[in-house]
Order: structure tokens, then sequence, then C-alpha cells
């Protein structure tokens, strides 16, 4: 008890911070005191760093959290579901979808003549793709668990789905040119910092839909660690609640990678991280502790990925494998026995 | 004054869609009873168990809880009439046995699953009743199998339920433990007046303790007494004769 109240004492201490830190360091410098003025409203010395603030680096920071509380709780739900620790929120294919759609888009488009080629290749035209990816492979999987009652089943499928989208991802690339392969891999990259405040509400909009469903499983979750059986006994109804997760999972990474692009690692990771340290399994506290975490994560993340200073910023798929597997690592070695 | 009946069957017969393994003899469960369910592997044993814990519909006939039909229960009202303890259960996670038994609560507690202070009082009942206080904040998956089998039997106790089903509860045990986890299973149905229904292959040790036993043979399940499975000669044709027999007067089965 007295771990998990410092934990989350801790922890929204540290993500408040992270949060300004994130948002007073970037490419441009400003002065920590203006920012402060800012963000309460004040006439900042500068109108171009008000600006920065407001239609950059404010929308950013909410991005990262939603990234990252998203793709946490979606991980946990998918562990849970499958018992499995190595699950995470792609492991339905919803990524493998919605990178078919944007490969579609910007590869296959290009073969249909230059007519659309300035509309094709628009923010909003790869949001629409890589949802319209997601959301078809979210029917595709939803039909299976209706149809196929063993729930390993249907990670396989998902597995498989992945494997078929990469494979006509792969023809795609075979036959497009370079400067439109660049442009898809830039997409697989991931980013935060492309949003605008209505993106950013449109997206919010998917996760508070996707987190309530989440927790409206959270009883049933804890049912469920004893098994599919168990869970039944205890007056689970098993397929519904199967439907509601998955619904909810794909609701949050389905829109988070239409938006922000897939970013691996955060949602296998942090319930892994706020397994070992909380030491339980209830998913009453795993879930809020999955939202904070996750949220710092990611800010972390994106802190790193701008290189404060430079005016580079570092693609933040790669940033969070790159220190996060190793965190991970360390700790599960720290432990004998990996639990889920 | 007569004994209340939990359970009874009418004209059931089970199996499944397009294959039915045995009808079944109509039968009365009442409260407290101690009862096994044997047969030879295949028979159907667990077939029944999953339609009289209401898992698999019946393809003929009814089963009534408390006279009223299982199919009528919802899922929820089941859980509180019908508990259930695998043979063998797997907790991957870290989850205590405090936690594991409060889970047995969940099918009276709201949607965030809070504990009542009834609720906290039955699980503290349930860890005494099995004698497994000292282990209350122990971790699940550090217990050893016959620690763990008390666990989830004292998580089908706090269930609070009027029947509990158990699926070779002595499968992974030892000889002592098995009559230790028998001799308390019986112990239960005294003291909490609860119906205690479990497949088992120990039908020496099951003829000893049970007050009745449901044997399911060719196709057809039927239940009795200790004694008259025994005196109606049912036991001597339970296995192939060339191996093994049954031996009346020392009311067990021997080598050939």
């Amino acid at each position: 008890m007295k771990v998990q109240a410092n934990y989350f004492i801790t922890g929204s201490i540290t993500l408040i911070l992270l949060f300004f830190i994130n948002i007073s360091l970037g490419s441009v410098h400003i002065p920590l005191k203006e920012i402060f003025k800012i963000l309460s409203f004040q006439e900042a010395s500068n109108a171009t760093w008000e600006y920065i603030i407001f239609s950059y680096r404010l929308p950013k920071a909410v991005t990262a959290i939603i990234v990252g509380s998203g793709l946490a709780v979606s991980g946990l739900l998918m562990q849970t579901l499958f018992r499995n620790p190595l699950a995470g929120p792609y492991v339905l294919g919803l990524s493998s979808g919605a990178s078919l759609g944007v490969a579609c888009l910007l590869m296959a488009g290009s073969w249909f003549g230059s007519v659309f080629q300035t509309e094709i290749t628009s923010s909003y035209s790869i949001i629409l793709a890589s949802s319209l990816g997601s959301f078809l492979v979210l029917l595709a999987v939803l039909a299976m668990a209706a149809k196929v009652k063993n729930t390993m089943a249907i990670l396989i499928i998902g597995l498989m789905f992945a494997s078929f989208t990469g494979a006509v991802v792969s023809i795609l690339s075979f036959f497009s040119s370079a400067e439109k392969l660049q442009q898809y891999i830039f997409w697989s990259f991931g980013s935060l910092g492309d949003l605008n405040w209505k993106e950013v509400s449109l997206l919010s909009l998917c996760w508070a839909i996707g987190l309530i469903l989440a927790l409206c499983t959270l009883k049933n979750l804890n049912a469920l660690l004893l098994g599919e059986s168990y869970a039944r006994s205890l007056g689970t109804k098993i397929t519904q609640n199967k439907f509601i997760i998955i619904l909810a999972t794909s609701l949050l990474a389905g829109s988070i990678t239409a938006f922000a692009g897939p970013i691996a690692f955060v949602g296998i990771a942090v319930p892994h991280l706020v397994k070992v340290v909380i030491k339980g399994s209830n998913h009453f506290i795993l879930y809020p502790a999955s939202i904070m975490t996750g949220s710092a994560l990611m800010l972390i993340c994106d802190t790193i990925a701008q290189l404060p200073g430079s005016e580079y910023t570092l693609p933040i798929n790669a940033i969070t494998a790159l220190f996060g597997a190793p965190i991970v690592i360390w700790l599960l070695t720290r432990k004998k026995k990996i639990t889920l | 004054m007569p004994k209340k009946t939990v359970l009874h069957t009418e004209n059931l017969s089970i199996g499944y869609k397009n294959k039915k393994i045995a009808s079944v003899n109509d039968f009365f469960l009442e409260e407290s009873d101690f009862v096994a369910v044997i047969g030879i592997n295949g028979a159907g044993k667990s077939t029944l168990l999953n339609t009289l814990t209401g898992n698999l519909p019946p393809i003929h006939g009814d089963i009534k809880i408390n006279k009223r039909s299982l199919q009528k229960f919802s899922l929820q009202e089941r859980a509180k009439e019908i508990s259930i303890v695998l043979s063998k259960t797997e907790i991957l996670t870290p989850l205590t046995v405090t936690e594991v038994i409060a889970l047995g609560r969940q099918p009276y507690t709201n949607w965030i699953g809070k504990l009542s202070s009834l609720d906290k009082e039955i699980i503290k009942k349930s860890l005494k009743q099995l004698d497994i206080e000292f282990l209350q904040n122990s971790y699940c998956n550090q217990l050893s199998d016959g620690q763990l089998q008390k666990v989830m039997l004292a998580r089908a106790v706090a269930q609070d339920t009027s029947l509990i089903f158990l699926d070779e509860p002595t499968a992974h045990l030892d000889l002592y433990h098995k009559i230790y986890v028998l001799k308390l299973l019986k112990d239960l149905t005294k003291k909490t007046k609860k119906t205690i229904v479990f497949a088992s292959h120990e039908i020496d040790l099951c003829l000893q303790l049970c007050d009745k036993i449901i044997l399911v043979k060719n196709n057809q399940v039927f239940l009795e007494t200790p004694e008259n499975l025994i005196k109606k000669n049912h036991l001597s044709e339970l296995f192939p004769e060339n191996i093994v027999k049954f031996d009346k007067n020392l009311k067990k089965f021997t080598i050939l």
C-alpha cells in the first residue's frame, strides 16, 4: 500500500515537472520566466515566443501525454487479455493496418497520376489513410473475435494480419520512387509535433472514449488474472468483455497511430515497468499508474528527441526504444520470474 | 427437519450438439452433501460437471438450483449459487492470497469492485476456515500446489454459493494431502452447509468419505450412497475385469 501511495505522489510531481521541462526546452531558447508568463496568459516580451509555445510546444506536450498514456493502457489491456507479457497495443495488427493505409496512399497513390499529388501528401490525407487502414483491420479482428472463441487464436490472427500487410507494404515499396519511399519511412518514424489544436482535440476525444471503455473493464480484467474459466464462474461475460477491450485498444492505439505514426515500445514497456515497481496485479492500481508512467516516459523521450538547443528532431520511435529497452531489460534481470 | 434440496435434475441428457454422452437418472443433492463424481477416463465426468455448472447447455431436460431452472439464471446470479475450483490453477501475476480470495466477492461488488465491511469479514472468515491465515500476505506464485489449492478453495468459499464444484481437487497431491484435502472438504460441508461436488479418481477414498456418489458409466449417470453402490455391484463392472477387480469385503480395488 505504501509503495503504491509513494508511487502516485512522486509520479504526479515528476509528471508536472516533466511537462514544464518539455515545454521549456526546444530549438529556440525561451527564458523560463517568459514561459510562465505565457502559460498564465500574460503578455510575453516576444510575440514569436508566444506563438512557439501555444502553437507548437504545448500541443506537442499534450500529444506526448495522450500518446504515452493511451499506448500504455492499451498495452496493459492486451497483456492481461492474452495472458502474455509480450502482448502490446499493436498485437492486433492495428499499426500494420495503418502502415498499409499510408503506404497505399503515398506509394500506390502516385501511380494514379499527378493530378491528386498535392492533395495526397497533405497531413490530413495521411491521417485519413492511416485511420482507414487501422479501422479495416479492426473490423476484421472484431469479426474474427466474434467468430473465434479462443483468445489465443485472436492473438495469432493479429500476427498474421501484420505479416500480410507487411508483405503488401514491401511490394509497394519495391515499386515506388525513392522520394515516396522516404516519405513513408519518415511517417513510420512517428512524430508528435505535427498536430494543430484541432487535431489534438480530435485525438483527445478518441483517447478519452478509449480510456473510459478501458475503465469499465478493470473489474473483469482482475477476474481474468485467474483465467477465463474462473472469470466466467465469477460472473464475467467473457465475450462481451473481450469485445470492449478490443474496441478500447483499437480506439486508443488506432487514433494514436493515425495522428502520430506507429510509436513502438511504449505500449509493451510501460505496463512491465509499472508492475515491477508496484509489485501487484490489481488493475485499479495498474491503470492509473500506467497512464501516469506512460505520459512521463513519452514526455522524457520527446524532450530528448528534439535535442534541446539544436534545430534537429530525432525520430521519436528511435528514442522510445533506445532509452526504454535497456530500462526494461535492467528491471527484468533484477528479478527472477517474469510476470505478466 | 428434512434437509433442503439444493440441486435436482429432471430428465437430463448431457453431451454436445451432435453427440449425446449420457442420460442422467433424476437425482437430488441436499445441503451439506459431500458428493463425488466417479467414472473411468472419458466416461463424461467433465461433461457432467460442465453441464451442472451451466457452462454447457443440456441437450435435454433441466437442472434446477433451489427449484429454479439453471438456464434462467443470469451469469451474475449463477455466480452467487455456483463456484468452481479447477484441478490446476495457473496464476502468472503477483497476486496475494487475500487478493485472490477477494476476487471471490466479485459477484457482490459494484463496478469498481469495492469491498464492503461485510465482504472483508467474509474474506477473513474463509481464510480462517481453511486455516491459511498465515499465508494471507504471501504471493500466490510462490505457494506449493497444496497451498494454492487451499487458496482457490477459500476463494470459492468466499464466493458464498450453495454449491461448490471441484474438478479433481486431489490430482496433484500426495496420498497424505489427498486425504487431508478430502477431509477438509467434508468438514467444510458440515460447517458451512454448502454442497460440495467433485470429480475424482480416488474411488477408495470417496467410498469412505462421501455421503453420495455419482457414477458415470456406460452412457448412464446415477446417484447412489456408497453402501448401495457396493451392494448393487456397480463398482465391480467399472473397469475391464482382466486387470483390476473390486473387492466387496475390503471395499477397495485389488490388482489381479
